[in-house]
């Protein structure tokens, strides 16, 4: 009996001591993240470029952890009505692992403003809205990511070959998570503004709504093509922008930040 | 959170509206006999099936999260929620019928009587989902308790407005049920229940298909229609469609013989 016990705690012990840092299941390789990195997209609906997505990435640390802050700021300006969305995320550079994330959302007149803390075993929510705030907790595991993280967390992932990687995203704004399937789907070449790309072709699975998306084989492994076929909607990889225009889109993200 | 609005939802939907319903209609369409411990207990187990009927979200939204098209939701997810919510109201009558033994059948003998027996158990039907939505609202916690995600969702005067038409779509839902329940007790065709029931279950996928129109179409010119014109064109169109579609169903039912036998005694 004594010595059952000791095993199963010995196994125990091992089991936390092996995870620590790591999200079971998930295999990450991700590449040399690089300071300043900034991703300017644009967004076409139906061919038609109804708005642009610019993402940016800035390595720090935090409490002596090693973190990735993620500024985005979507502008989408279509026949549905005109959006402005902003996030700010702080993700721990090991695992990817979300820390402190804040979103704020102008749609149709409305300005909604959510506000994510991360903790070991859930997500406390803070929404604020013109009606009110509202405050939430949702327990998280260790495959739980940030919403706004997903296309970088993608760079890093290292799929199952046979078969889906599952995961779940925390949907600040929504006061809720949703499930993520992904499958790879091979690989294809493709030609863009920005240039030339050999990619892995992904399938995702978001919260029942499939997306397929390509992303750099080699290198930073960036994502240059998004595809909602749902929605119709498609976001491409741009140039990198001029020293003027990136300075303008730091000084945008900053204001966001 | 006392807001001016939620005091409208709880106590202008809540209590006014039943009872405003119950004054005006406990004399008519023979239901005299019925005695207003059954119109509120009848009323409460309608307004209590909407919460006890609500766990089936968990799934609904699992099987929106395994493939979210707008035709499977649409045509599976949406049908499915129906289904459920026409069923509530059958359920609640059942319970009527259970309770009133004696009287509960002879409501539903008369055609008027069935109808507004339905009107009134779908009434409280979309009353408890006003009220339930509302506290779900406030304590999104609840939310994860029956798998619905509320959490941008305030009692505001725009979701106020909303409700008050809400509650006579789910009325006009169990008006029509009710008039399955006279051809079943008044005319001796049971399976019409069934034909009424899918009746009301293809007009609340009108009714709801419309907004999933909105969410997976907005750049469609009717979507971009309807979200302004929701509250004051959409909604009472829709109403007009289902109080019609009651007229149309009232007046082809034809009469049991015992009322027929009513109005020529009195003609004589």
């Amino acid at each position: 009996m004594k010595r059952t016990l000791s095993v199963i705690l010995g196994a125990s012990l091992l089991i936390t001591f092996c995870n620590k840092g790591k999200a079971p299941g998930l295999k990450l390789a991700p590449p040399e993240w690089t300071d300043n990195e900034i991703n300017h997209y644009r967004i076409l609906a139906q061919g038609k470029q109804i708005g642009s997505h610019i993402l940016s990435m800035k390595l720090g640390k935090s409490d002596n952890i090693e973190t990735i802050e993620l500024n985005s700021w979507t502008h989408v300006k279509s026949k549905a009505g005109e959006s402005q969305d902003s996030s700010w995320l702080v993700v721990r550079r090991d695992n990817l692992r979300p820390i402190h994330g804040f979103r704020a959302l102008q749609t149709g007149g409305q300005n909604l403003r959510a506000e994510v803390i991360y903790k070991k075993d859930k997500a406390s929510i803070k929404a604020k809205t013109p009606i009110g705030d509202k405050l939430l907790d949702i327990p998280i595991g260790p495959t739980y990511f940030d919403n706004d993280e997903m296309t970088t967390l993608l760079r890093a992932l290292v799929l199952k070959t046979d078969g889906e990687t599952k995961l779940d995203v925390v949907v600040g704004l929504g006061g809720s998570s949703a499930p993520v399937r992904l499958k790879m789907m091979g690989t294809e070449k493709l030609e863009h503004q920005a240039g030339s790309f050999e990619c892995n072709k992904l399938q995702m699975n978001l919260a029942g709504q499939t997306i397929n998306l390509w992303y750099e084989k080699t290198g930073m492994k960036r994502l240059v093509r998004y595809e909602a076929p749902s929605s119709g909607l498609v976001m491409e990889l741009m140039p990198v922008p001029e020293n003027e225009k990136r300075a303008q889109v730091e000084q945008k993200l900053k204001e966001l930040s | 959170m006392i807001t001016w609005p939620a005091v409208v939802l709880f106590g202008g939907i809540g209590i006014v509206v039943p009872a405003a319903f119950y004054f005006i209609f406990r004399r008519r369409g023979g239901l005299t006999k019925i005695p207003a411990w059954v119109w509120t207990v009848t009323g409460l187990i309608a307004f209590l099936f909407f919460p006890a009927f609500l766990f089936r979200k968990h799934y609904e939204a699992a099987l929106v999260f395994a493939k979210n098209t707008f035709w499977f939701v649409a045509g599976i997810v949406q049908m499915d929620n129906n289904i459920w919510e026409e069923l509530a109201k059958v359920l609640a009558i059942l319970v009527f019928l259970a309770l009133a033994r004696k009287t509960g059948p002879e409501v539903f003998r008369r055609k008027s009587g069935a109808t507004i027996w339905g009107f009134w158990t779908g009434l409280c039907y979309g009353i408890g989902e006003a009220i339930t939505l509302s506290i779900i609202g406030y304590l999104p916690k609840l939310g994860r308790v029956f798998g619905v995600s509320l959490f941008l969702y305030f009692t505001t005067w725009h979701s106020v407005w909303e409700r008050a038409y809400a509650i006579q779509l789910h009325a006009i839902m169990g008006a029509l049920i009710g008039l399955g329940f006279y051809h079943w007790f008044g005319l001796k065709k049971r399976w019409w229940l069934l034909f009424f029931f899918f009746v009301a279950t293809l007009y609340h996928e009108l009714v709801d298909g419309l907004v999933l129109v909105m969410k997976y179409y907005p750049g469609l010119e009717f979507s971009r229609f309807a979200r302004t014109h929701i509250l004051t064109v959409i909604l009472p169109l829709l109403l007009i469609i289902g109080y019609l579609a009651v007229l149309v169903a009232y007046k082809n039912s034809r009469r049991h013989t015992s009322e027929v036998a009513l109005e020529n005694t009195i003609q004589t």
